[in-house]
């Protein structure tokens, strides 16, 4: 199966060409279920990836845990 | 159903599979699992108010069912004013530290925030504590 290069938490990871559950990336990255974790869109927003969700990774994708919410 | 949530519908109920919406007041909700150890009941219903703006004005806070408790003290007040009695809005803002929004929806509804995500930073904020 071909491989594609991207990064998870600022670590590159090498991941096969194919679907992957949201939860997949988030154990690849040590991430934990309800962490938020994200993909960098070429525009600078960024995409929920849901524990349940599936996507297909993108060549050089950058998928982090974002906190981007405050209390009060 | 506002039409930008009709075009995000299929994709949130995948990722929440039990959500559900409500008018009057104009709502999405769910159930979410929280943390025995923060959280009395383990598991709660979760609603989300829909701005009229929706998508470039952002959700603001979100309500839980009144009697929800957390360990400190859940950041809350009666939600009643907002249409919802019996429920508790919960202060929560999509903010950086300087009070700016951090809210950047897109125009493809896939991309970008969107309801998805924004359950996404409820379930992290309520996972920390509600930090």
């Amino acid at each position: 199966m071909p491989e594609i290069q991207v990064t998870i938490e600022g670590n590159p990871k090498t991941l096969d060409d194919r679907d992957y559950s949201g939860q997949e990336l988030r154990d690849l990255g040590g991430l934990g279920s309800r962490d938020k974790l994200v993909r960098e869109e070429p525009d600078g927003t960024e995409t929920a990836i849901p524990a349940t969700g599936k996507i297909r990774p993108r060549p050089s994708d950058n998928f982090f845990a974002s906190v981007r919410h405050r209390r009060g | 159903m506002h039409p930008r949530l009709a075009a995000e519908w299929a994709d949130l109920v995948v990722a929440y599979p039990g959500v559900t919406h409500h008018e009057q007041p104009d709502r999405i909700e769910t159930d979410l699992d929280l943390d025995v150890n923060l959280f009395t009941p383990a598991r709660t219903r979760v609603a989300v108010l829909i701005p009229p703006g929706y998508p470039t004005t952002g959700p603001d806070g979100f309500l839980v069912p009144a009697g929800l408790v957390m360990t400190g003290g859940l950041p809350a007040s009666d939600a009643t004013g907002a249409g919802m009695a019996g429920w508790m809005l919960v202060s929560f803002h999509m903010f950086d530290g300087n009070g700016q929004s951090t809210w950047r929806p897109t125009a493809d509804p896939r991309r970008g925030d969107n309801f998805i995500g924004y359950l996404c930073s409820i379930e992290n904020f309520l996972a920390r504590g509600c930090n």
